[in-house]
């Protein structure tokens, strides 16, 4: 991490870690947690309450049958009936199947908690140095300020941090410059930079100031802070369904519905026939038929897609947010930081006729001695490697640096002759400042330069920025520095562009330098020269074509179109402003995330649709085992659909039900870590989703009833 | 199976899918309001019908007006068609002085007519006079007919608007599908017919001598008017109690050929429009493709479950052999003149598209091959289906199919361009949800009360499998028989109608509901990302998801009639 | 089975001539059973659409 004094205005810290090591947050290998699964057995039986149960109605479905099975054993023990253990073992692995959804429920939940106790460990008790007098001027000391508790604090109140001091609650820099531990938070222990103006103003309630002096004003109550909601979110506890949970939602109760219907009517048919069907028997029927397999995951997969987001360190403040990223079709992405590195780099000398190559990068070495951006280094190195010149000692040169200033637009170098006086004036910038320069020092009329010109351009058009380099009236040549394209950025835009989604990459730079770029990095399209006003136009154009738009930002200007986008990702070195409007907030600040979060939501839904398929796919099977045992009585032709073979009735049924609950077990791992996504057109990943989990769910059960059955037969159970 | 059998099949099939372009074009520009050649000549008439019912032809309808008014007209049309039936000993055009129709089978037959079902729990000739046959059921076959048509277009204009309250008006549709589409083509196939010896006239029956000296009533009427659209509107109610096997109402092969096409000409062409609407015609022959799919598997199951020979018949001198001058196979129940290539194709056609027309007796067939029509009736009338129906019926099931789909390929479900959500998937869950709850509630109940069980005419799963396929036959708009149930009852007149009346408007309305949904979303461009309707992949899908979902809702029914009556027959038990 | 059996799916009502008593007290059912019947028709569609209008507001 770069020292305060390296940061430039305008420029991004580096992203502090690589995108690809999500797993950062939380323990690694949660799903084996003792501490998880613990409570996790505990829970399954707290969840039985119908008042929770009820949210899922497919488990409400199963827990009501099983109930009246146990009320129907209850009463044949009574009685003395005959086949009670055969009941007894239904019964029994009808409420395992309750509990086993409940499990998974809560196995996904766990996860989220052990993290918001993490979280919530850091929000200890805080006390606030609140301003009692005027805000004072910038850099005074502060001189008046009451120690309150941090729950005191209102909205709009003024406080003051040092160094060392827990920051009481959310809120914006007005004064001052810090470093911050946002560790508690992000998980990254290297410290930030807060300061007060520009976009990187706000400070979030429980980071830790490391040095220097702030003044904050407080954006949000306790209870409302950032760190409130990271609780209540990573938790769960203001989880709603999403829409297409909802959808899916009904879509299961609607096959639910249709099973009602066909397992009630048995009995009409079987009296027809001469015979009867237990009640215990038609349940079994009903409950291996109803797709409790999804039911019993479908709230895991959920809460576990929006744990995934967080493990990777982005908050997302709604689940449908998540569920949107998936629907993306159109990205946003900002050139600077996320397709080009932030800095661009000095990649040749240019000289003008006249000029040799060695003399312009001489000049542009001695220009750049003292120059620490990341360009000015940039241009040392490459004099060096180039033309093996050496670093030269500024206070031997008897050189005295001009620091890069607004109003110039240039930097430089003054060297002195011998005698210390009258010296050399080498100057680089952008071309047009750098013109105006010589016909200062000309005192002339404005001087055009053809040949330069020329240069410029071509630099343009190959998407770099050119930098003129003068010794005093002189014109010498162009630094040509050129933006450098992420590595492998350019496969991800081929990616992206495989699942569907068009990339648009937005810049200030003008046309020619973004189209360059564009083509470089292998976007779709670019929006050059733009202002807020032209990404909020951008966005409202794609929208109203029917596409969602997805985008990232930080500044206050970016905020409405954050508020306007479907999937708005705000960085949480970003203004209070833009991670309000944003429906997400990396804490990473890493713009190029934007790509994971819509593999994430992609992958939500898949595993939705591949578990909904799987578990209707079941039904097969079970029916194949059941309904030849249901009748067996009264017609034994019907044993002719007995294809598994399976040893006696009572076997087969018990087999299905057994099959039906362990694999409500055996699919919680994967409802947790998400169905493999994979980056290919919609009708390759179907055609895989199909086969794995359409084709795959036809066959497994087959295999595993049989298995289950000669378990059982030879356990002696049936 | 023969040769020449599979060559008549073949032939059928090639015809379909000529036609399905160009009526598929003209349905589009009739719609649409676009001139038509007819347009030209009947303008006058459709202005003129406007002017007199007070209908703005401009005025486009919300889907709940639009529902309202479908309702509305098809109240009325059952109205009067109990009134013509029960007045009918008071009424003209009645050479045979038919008595009054009874009151429950009038509830049933209004019903049915309305529904386009069809079910006749009458023989024609002996119950209904001329003016039921000409004033009600004929203008019912037409109107129900129609209404099915505008019902599919309002669903297609759902998928092809875009933010649209509206979804046109259905006075304005029903005019139109009756005077361009349906009214034009009958009097073509109504002169065909005449010319090949069906009868039209509205003389009394001939009473003839037979070379023994017995006496025979042979029944006449206007038969050929009413053929022409019990095939086209795939409404099925035979004029004559034997349908479309009496030799009045099919005389000859090729009027048996001509009565196949006419009973999938719309619906095929329908699929057409639905592409051309939405538009891309590709993704109106997926759907074709899928119908076709079944149709093809349905019919060649049927025919070679027909060519086998009874193993029950196999010692007693039954020549079931394939040889120059006979098919072989199960002959039992079929007209010679067909014989078993055409009825097979006839009982999978009729059974594909809700027509319910017969030329044979699909209670002889045999145990699979008369499954074939159950299961195609079961599947929810989506192959081909009956005009209309079974479009917004199988496009109900593409809802599903893709709500599933798009969730796996990690998007929000889209069809069309149009995202599939809560309240899609809530009314095509209503919608799909409507056929099992009456035919299986109903089926129960009757194979387990007197009333029930005193219909049927066979023991065992083959009685049961009678009960089941009325039901089925109801729900399903169908309206063929399997025959052997004596379904003329107090209890099935009246379980039957209710079964014929939410079989078609409690899928009907949520299919409105979800037009209306659609048409007020905007329309998302494809891109790599949303999954091809146009494709194999699809089509597969589409199909998959059809047989999954019948086949889980009735696999105990199924079992426990035509299976478990299969594998009793492959054991030597028959009923 | 032959072709013929076809008419046996139609036991018509029995044609026979009943006695005019019991004619009288047939009429007089078939009057309640109309009532009915169109009331159950009528309900029928009142059903459906109030069912519509159900769908509106799900």
């Amino acid at each position: 991490m770069s020292s305060p004094s390296m940061f430039h205005p305008g420029q991004q810290p580096a992203a502090p870690q690589q995108p690809d090591a999500p797993t950062r947050r939380g323990t690694k290998s949660a799903l084996l947690d003792p501490a998880i699964l613990g409570p996790a057995v505990k829970a399954s039986f707290t969840k039985l309450n119908p008042a929770t149960l009820v949210r899922n109605p497919v488990m409400f479905l199963v827990a009501a049958v099983a109930l009246l099975t146990t009320v129907l054993l209850a009463r044949d023990l009574a009685t003395g009936a005959q086949g009670t253990g055969f009941s007894f073992q239904i019964v029994l692995w009808l409420w395992f199947t309750v509990l086993f959804a409940n499990f998974a429920e809560a196995v996904a939940e766990g996860r989220g908690k052990a993290q918001a106790d993490s979280l919530r460990k850091t929000r200890t008790e805080t006390v606030a140095k609140r301003l009692t007098g005027p805000m004072v001027a910038r850099g005074a000391a502060v001189t008046s300020f009451q120690t309150v508790g941090a729950a005191d604090l209102k909205v709009g109140d003024h406080v003051v941090v040092d160094a060392g001091d827990i920051i009481p609650s959310d809120g914006e820099i007005v004064d001052g410059i810090a470093t911050v531990d946002e560790s508690a938070i992000t998980g990254e222990s290297a410290p930030v930079i807060r300061e007060s103006g520009g976009d990187r103003s706000a400070v979030t309630g429980g980071t830790r100031v490391l040095s220097d002096r702030i003044i904050v004003r407080i954006t949000a109550a306790q209870g409302s802070t950032f760190l409130d909601r990271m609780i209540s979110l990573v938790e769960g506890a203001e989880r709603q369904k999403t829409p297409n949970e909802i959808a899916l939602n009904i879509l299961l109760v609607g096959m639910s519905l249709i099973f009602i219907l066909a397992v009630v009517t048995i009995p009409g048919f079987a009296a027809y026939a001469g015979g009867t069907v237990s009640v215990v028997v038609l349940v079994a029927l009903f409950v291996t038929l109803i797709p409790t397999t999804i039911g019993a995951l479908l709230s895991a997969i959920g809460i576990a897609g929006m744990d995934r987001l967080v493990r990777f360190n982005v908050l997302a403040m709604s689940g449908r947010a998540v569920e949107a990223a998936g629907d993306v079709d159109t990205l946003l992405l900002d050139k600077t930081g996320t397709i080009t590195l932030g800095n661009r780099h000095a990649a040749e000398f240019i000289p003008v006729s006249g000029v040799t190559d060695k003399e312009l990068a001489e000049a542009a070495q001695l220009s750049s001695l003292s120059d620490e951006t990341p360009e000015g280094r940039s241009i040392v190195v490459l004099a060096k490697e180039k033309y093996g010149l050496r670093g030269k000692d500024m206070g031997a040169l008897n050189a005295r640096f001009v620091p890069f200033a607004a109003q110039t637009r240039m930097s430089g170098v003054d060297l002195a002759n011998e005698n210390g006086e009258g010296g050399i004036q080498i100057r680089k910038g952008a071309v047009d400042a750098v013109l105006r320069h010589v016909t200062a020092l000309r005192g002339s009329q404005p001087v055009r330069h053809p040949e330069l010109e020329a240069i410029t351009e071509r630099i343009a058009k190959a998407g770099g920025t050119p930098l003129a380099v003068v010794r005093n009236d002189r014109v010498l040549g162009v630094i040509y520095l050129k933006d450098i394209v992420k590595g492998g950025i350019r496969d991800r835009f081929a990616e992206l562009r495989r699942m569907g989604i068009r990339t648009v990459m937005i810049t200030g730079d003008n046309p020619l330098t973004a189209a360059a770029i564009a083509a470089e990095a292998g976007v779709d399209d670019f929006l050059a020269q733009a202002t807020p006003e032209d990404k909020l136009a951008l966005i409202r154009k794609e929208q109203a074509e029917g596409r969602l738009v997805a985008m990232c930002g930080d500044g206050t200007n970016d905020a409405p179109a954050l508020a306007q986008a479907d999937v708005g990702v705000a960085m949480n070195t970003g203004t209070q402003a833009a991670r309000e409007a944003g429906n997400m907030v990396d804490l990473d600040s890493d713009p190029t995330k934007l790509i994971e979060i819509v593999g994430i939501g992609k992958q939500l839904l898949m595993t939705r649709g591949a578990l909904t398929t799987f578990s209707i796919a079941n039904d097969v099977a079970k029916y194949f085992a059941i309904i030849p045992a249901m009748f067996a009585g009264l017609y034994p032709a019907l044993n002719a659909l007995n294809i598994m073979h399976l040893a006696t009735p009572q076997s087969a049924i018990l087999s299905a039900i057994i099959f039906n609950a362990l694999v409500i077990i055996a699919l919680i791992p994967l409802a947790l870590k998400g169905v493999r996504y994979r980056a290919l057109p919609a009708a390759s990943l179907l055609s895989r989703n199909m086969l794995v989990y359409g084709l795959g769910g036809i066959i497994i059960p087959f295999i595993g009833i049989k298995a289950i059955d000669m378990v059982v037969t030879a356990v002696g159970l049936a | 199976m023969t040769f020449n059998g599979i060559l008549q099949i073949a032939l059928f099939a090639a015809i379909i899918l000529v036609l399905t372009r160009p009526l598929g074009g003209f349905m589009t520009r009739v719609f649409n309001g676009e001139n038509t050649l007819f347009g030209r000549v009947f303008g006058p008439v459709e202005r003129g019908i406007y002017r007199i019912c007070g209908v703005d032809e401009t005025a486009e309808q919300h889907w709940l007006t639009y529902a309202v008014a479908m309702m509305l007209f098809n109240l009325v049309g059952a109205l009067v068609l109990y009134a013509l039936m029960r007045l009918q000993a008071l009424l003209p055009f009645n050479p045979q002085g038919q008595a009054a129709v009874a009151p429950d089978l009038s509830f049933n037959t209004a019903i049915s007519f309305v529904t386009n079902t069809n079910w006749q729990a009458y023989g024609g000739e002996t119950t209904m006079g001329y003016l039921v046959q000409m004033a009600g059921l004929t203008v019912q076959n037409f109107m129900s007919a129609a209404t099915g048509i505008v019902l599919a277009l309002a669903l297609v204009r759902g998928f092809s608007r875009r933010g649209a309250r509206t979804i046109g008006n259905f006075w304005v549709d029903l005019t139109r599908a009756t005077l361009y589409v349906l009214l034009p083509a009958c009097v073509v196939l109504t002169l065909f017919y005449v010319w090949q010896g069906v009868p039209q006239n509205l003389l009394a029956y001939t009473e003839a001598t037979t070379l023994e000296g017995a006496k025979q009533i042979i029944a006449q009427g206007p038969v050929a008017s009413q053929l022409a659209v019990k095939m086209l509107g795939t409404n099925g109610g035979g004029f004559f109690n034997a349908n479309s096997a009496h030799p009045f109402e099919n005389p000859n092969a090729l009027v048996n050929l001509v009565q196949m096409l006419s009973i999938f000409a719309i619906g095929a062409g329908l699929t057409n429009v639905f592409g051309r609407m939405v538009g891309n015609e590709r993704q109106g022959w997926a759907i074709l493709a899928a119908m076709g799919a079944m149709f093809i598997v349905g019919v060649g199951v049927c025919y070679w479950a027909e060519s086998q020979a009874n193993p029950l018949f196999a010692s007693l001198p039954v020549d079931q052999a394939v040889s120059a001058l006979s098919p072989g196979g199960n002959m039992e129940g079929k007209e010679v003149r067909f014989g078993i290539a055409n009825t097979a194709l006839f009982a999978t056609i009729t059974t594909d598209a809700s027509c319910g027309a017969i030329n044979g007796w699909h209670d002889s067939f045999m145990p699979l091959g008369g499954m074939v029509p159950l299961v195609n009736m079961l599947l929810g009338e989506v192959i081909v289906g009956g005009v209309g129906a079974g479009l917004y019926g199988i496009l109900l099931m593409a809802i599903i199919a893709m709500f599933v789909a798009g969730l796996m390929v990690g998007r929000t479900p889209e069809y069309i361009g149009k995202k599939l959500e809560a309240k899609e998937v809530k009314m095509t869950v209503l919608a799909i949800l409507a056929m099992p709850l009456v035919i299986l509630v109903f089926s129960a109940i009757s194979s387990a009360i007197p009333a029930g069980v005193a219909g049927i005419a066979n023991n065992g799963p083959h009685g049961f499998s009678e009960i089941f396929y009325a039901y089925s036959s109801g729900a399903a708009n169908n309206g063929s028989a399997f025959g052997g149930l004596s379904a003329n009852t107090l209890w099935y007149n009246v379980t039957l109608g209710v079964t014929m009346f939410v079989g078609r408007f409690f899928i009907i309305i949520p299919a409105l509901a979800i037009a209306g949904a659609l048409a007020a979303k905007k329309s998302v461009p494809a891109s790599a990302g949303t999954f091809p309707t146009t494709g194999p992949l699809f089509v597969s899908l589409l199909v998959g998801v059809i047989l999954i979902v019948g086949g889980l809702t009735y696999f105990p029914a199924v079992a426990l009639g035509p299976v478990v009556e299969h594998l009793q027959m492959m054991a030597g038990t028959t009923y | 089975m032959a072709i013929g059996c076809l008419l046996s799916i139609d036991p018509s009502r029995p044609e026979s001539a009943p006695s005019r008593a019991v004619r009288v007290s047939f009429v007089r059912n078939i009057r309640m059973l109309d009532v009915i019947l169109l009331a159950l028709l009528v309900g029928l569609f009142g059903l459906g659409v109030a069912y519509a209008y159900a769908c509106e507001r799900l």
